[in-house]
């Protein structure tokens, strides 16, 4: 079946359809999720809340880019939103939770040297997704799928509606700002 | 190469995007110095959980699971949508029946009172003028405008 007439049929709320695009494509939409979120049950909430605007919205696209091309938007735009939602609700927590966060990172990696190696490449991977974390937000996208998604710098220019040499310019800046995070933090060791 | 210069390239150095002779001054920088190979030691081995990272499966009952939130949405849309419709359209006719009710209400309330004046109508001026010269209009004694001024108050 074409992506015309799939999204044709899904249109006429043809749920058979809608349920083969939900198998063919929730495997992708998961894995961007939680490359963004790093967390399982944000990641599965993340994507069942795609798949709903994808259902309510399916009028609005007019297909003219492909079905994944539109499915990594949506999953990048529900992704980011909800870090932004949970960045807003911290900040109302409490204050103290805001300096704990600034602070986080060099006690993670303090952390590295007192446990053993089980728990280490955990503790690393907490360092290193807090830096992807804390990237501006062009460059956290075109890295992440880039890195975790395994994407060419071609698709990343149409998910992010920008041009090649902006998606290379996004990842080399990237690098550069996750590298000068990661020393910063091997230096104060 | 100083430290500083080598640890602005060691991302891209794990990443293996230098030129031959960069990669060459860098690696022989990192054999030298104690310092700059423990920091690109953890950078390696940081950077690279980016390659092993695992792929999710997703639940097997995601699609149940769906389909139930779509189900609820698709009721809250239909109940949203028939209730401004039912309101559009009840909230007129309410207002325009009662609007019509208080006008005939007033005709009618209207003509009864026209018809009770009518009754007046048929009174001749002979019989008012009987009426006036016989019956006075309160209980009070007739007395003179004269003696009233004089007493001061009515005997």
């Amino acid at each position: 079946m074409s992506d015309k007439e799939l999204l044709d049929r899904i249109r006429n709320k043809d749920k058979d359809v809608f349920k083969h695009l939900v198998d063919n494509y929730n495997s992708l939409v998961l894995n961007t999720c939680n490359s963004f979120l790093h967390n399982f049950e944000d990641a599965q909430d993340i994507s069942q809340e795609v798949f709903i605007e994808v259902y309510s919205s399916i009028e609005k696209f007019r297909g003219e880019s492909k079905i994944s091309t539109w499915l990594y938007r949506i999953s990048v735009n529900k992704s980011l939103n909800h870090i932004r939602k949970n960045k807003r609700n911290a900040i109302f927590k409490s204050f103290e939770s805001m300096i704990k966060t600034q602070k986080q990172e060099v006690e993670n990696f303090n952390d590295l040297n007192e446990n053993e190696n089980n728990s280490a490449n955990e503790k690393r991977s907490r360092v290193l997704y807090k830096a992807i974390d804390s990237l501006p937000q062009n460059q956290k996208i075109a890295f992440t799928l880039s890195k975790l998604e395994s994407m060419k710098y071609k698709e990343i220019s149409e998910i992010m509606n920008v041009s090649i040499s902006s998606v290379e310019s996004l990842i080399f800046r990237a690098k550069k700002n996750l590298q000068k995070k990661l020393v910063n933090i091997y230096k104060e060791n | 190469m100083k430290c500083s210069e080598i640890q602005k390239k060691l991302i891209f150095y794990i990443e293996k995007e230098l030129e031959k002779t960069s990669a060459l001054e860098i690696e022989s920088h990192l054999s030298k110095c104690k310092k700059c190979n423990s920091i690109f030691n953890e950078m390696n081995k940081t950077y690279s959980i980016l390659n092993n990272v695992e792929q999710l499966n997703p639940n097997p009952f995601f699609y149940t699971r769906l389909s139930e939130k779509i189900k609820e949405i698709d009721n809250k849309e239909n109940k949203k949508i028939f209730q401004p419709s039912f309101i559009k359209i009840l909230q007129p006719i309410v207002v325009s029946f009662v609007l019509i009710v208080s006008v005939v209400l007033g005709i009618v309330i209207g003509n009864e009172f026209s018809q009770n004046s009518n009754i007046f109508e048929n009174i001749t001026e002979t019989e008012i003028q009987v009426y006036s010269d016989n019956f006075y209009l309160n209980e009070i004694d007739e007395e003179s405008f004269e003696n009233f001024l004089i007493n001061g108050k009515s005997e």
